[in-house]
């Protein structure tokens, strides 16, 4: 066993078993994440609760799986967003190229300059926050870096001969962009997407720590990291379990993708 | 000189459509200050008032050009949720987070430009024991590369902070109280920002290292019987050193980023918490102002870059001229 498939089967086995979570955790989960239950707070991890309990005795564990879910969803269609909108311009603007190129890739300058997770900040605080809010600004702001990399394989690949071929015989600019060129940017594609995954899983940790993504009480694991600070000298556990899974996650689809890649 | 001067014309035309932007989004944004600093239940007149005291019913055009003039000289008004002037607000604040952002900056560059650099040469010596300590290194780089800033913030709180009491998480010292404290009480801040990029800049290092190593000047510097270290120091270093400048700016926005989150863990009073509150308050022109301002600082920054890639290495030069 080489390498690369070692590094694919861990990262593959890491994501597979967090995905699993996710969806059991929309059917069962050990103990309901929104119960209030005073009399089991600030439980260690033991038999009954596997990462302890909270400030509100509510089930780290059951928690940890409903903001997985959450996580995992609000990235998905974050960089659904992003990448078919990012798709699509960079596929247009690398191929024609010209003034509309020329003008979209000055305004693509001028948005990196501001980073994302301000950008999204700035957005969310301003047009109220909310899970659509917070998915909806997170897939604006993710487009730039799609268009930029789709573009850049599109302007490789535009000169080279098949490109050549396929228009001497006779086959329209559609035709050309999503049936000869597109396929020939899969690694691009593949490495982009897992990238702008891990980025929107970090951006949307960051905004619910920072109050503005998920809102409480709904679980999430960002929001449960700005909840735990408060009690990080008693109850270490609270913040760890959740911190935890989110490096796990990020981990595996990284491995993942580098298995991927080199195949 | 020629590139120079072009490089800063594009900096200055990417600035001027950051403030563009920047000003029609908080236009098209819902609920102005009127309503947020009187409510909804205000007369006509007194509401009438007040925009003409702030100058909302002037023309768009020159309320443009009164902020762009408030933000190069610093007159940036009162703010509406304070009613203390916006330049005290912000200058207090991004002292704060430029210093987090600077300590953090030297940190990865002292540590990742050795760490990629002596992990760059060990693997690329293509031997068995090269290639296993390749995917252990690889691996415990992509873990810390993996982790959210503020995690580590988190961690290093409970550790140092709590377990092993070297710093009181939360007990901020002013910089005009106390500079040495001021400093002391960022460290933790610092390396919680800086640990994912180290990360991510080692990566860098080290793949321009071995990168360079298997090139022909290193083969024929060995043939000529230079020992490794004579040719790492002469030769590698120089040329690897060069390309991972570039990703320095890729690594400052990130830096900036970082900051404001990890602000939070520590409970600095910098750019983050004053972006946070003033969105919460609705009072848009320090938004505008703070947003403006990050992107000024990163703009700068990327210039400096690659004016000093350009400057030190000839063979760029060579191909755009």
């Amino acid at each position: 066993m080489n390498k690369k498939n070692a590094r694919f089967i861990i990262g593959a086995s890491i994501t597979a078993i967090l995905i699993a979570m996710a969806i059991v955790s929309i059917f069962y989960t050990p103990y309901d994440p929104e119960t209030i239950n005073i009399k089991e707070k600030f439980l260690s991890p033991c038999m009954a609760h596997i990462m302890g309990t909270d400030n509100f005795g509510r089930d780290i564990f059951s928690r940890v799986m409903v903001g997985l879910k959450d996580t995992i969803i609000i990235s998905g269609l974050t960089i659904a967003i992003g990448f078919a909108t990012g798709l699509i311009a960079g596929c247009f603007t690398g191929y024609f190229g010209g003034a509309v190129d020329e003008i979209l890739m000055r305004i693509n300058d001028a948005l990196s300059s501001i980073p994302s997770v301000l950008l999204a900040i700035v957005m969310i605080g301003t047009f109220g926050s909310g899970t659509t809010t917070l998915i909806i600004s997170l897939g604006i702001v993710f487009i730039p870096s799609f268009a930029r990399m789709i573009r850049s394989d599109f302007i490789k690949e535009k000169n080279r001969e098949y490109v050549m071929c396929a228009k001497l015989s006779g086959a329209g600019a559609m035709r050309i962009i999503f049936v000869h060129i597109l396929p020939n940017c899969k690694n691009t594609i593949i490495s982009s997407l897992i990238v702008g995954f891990n980025n929107a899983i970090l951006a949307e940790a960051s905004l619910s720590f920072l109050g503005i993504g998920v809102a409480p009480p709904k679980a999430s694991l960002g929001a449960m990291l700005k909840e735990s600070q408060m009690y990080l000298s008693g109850a270490p556990w609270y913040s760890i379990f959740p911190g935890i899974t989110i490096v796990l996650l990020i981990i595996g689809l990284v491995l993942l993708g580098e298995g991927l890649k080199k195949k | 000189m020629k590139y120079v001067l072009k490089r800063i014309g594009m900096a200055a035309a990417t600035l001027l459509l950051v403030s563009i932007i920047v000003f029609i989004m908080f236009q098209i944004v819902p609920g102005d200050v009127v309503t947020a600093k009187l409510g909804t239940d205000i007369t006509q007149e007194r509401a009438e008032a007040l925009r003409n005291e702030y100058g909302l019913n002037d023309p768009l055009l020159v309320q443009y050009f009164n902020w762009i003039r408030g933000i190069c000289t610093g007159n940036l008004g009162i703010s509406y949720s304070k009613d203390i002037p916006v330049g005290d607000l912000l200058l207090n604040n991004l002292v704060v987070t430029v210093s987090l952002a600077f300590m953090s900056l030297i940190l990865i560059i002292v540590f990742a430009v050795p760490v990629g650099f002596w992990s760059g040469y060990v693997s690329g010596k293509n031997t068995k024991r090269a290639k296993l300590f390749d995917s252990i290194f690889d691996g415990v780089n992509q873990t810390f590369m993996a982790v959210p800033s503020f995690f580590i913030g988190i961690l290093i709180s409970v550790v140092f902070g709590i377990v092993l009491k070297w710093f009181a998480p939360g007990k901020y010292v002013s910089y005009s109280e106390n500079i040495m404290d001021f400093i002391l009480y960022l460290i933790p801040a610092a390396i919680s920002v800086a640990v994912p990029k180290i990360a991510m800049l080692v990566r860098f290092v080290k793949a321009s290292v071995v990168g360079e190593m298997n090139k022909d000047y290193v083969r024929t510097a060995k043939s000529k019987g230079m020992s490794d270290i004579a040719i790492l120091i002469h030769h590698v270093f120089k040329n690897s050193i060069i390309t991972s400048v570039t990703a320095l700016s890729v690594i400052m926005a990130e830096i900036f980023a970082g900051s404001v989150v990890v602000e939070q863990v520590f409970n600095l009073p910098g750019l983050g918490r004053l972006l946070i509150s003033s969105i919460g308050t609705r009072d848009y022109p320090v938004v505008m102002d703070i947003v403006m301002y990050i992107a000024i600082m990163i703009i700068t920054v990327n210039l400096i870059v690659d004016i000093i890639y350009r400057l030190t290495d000839p063979r760029i030069g060579a191909s755009y001229e």
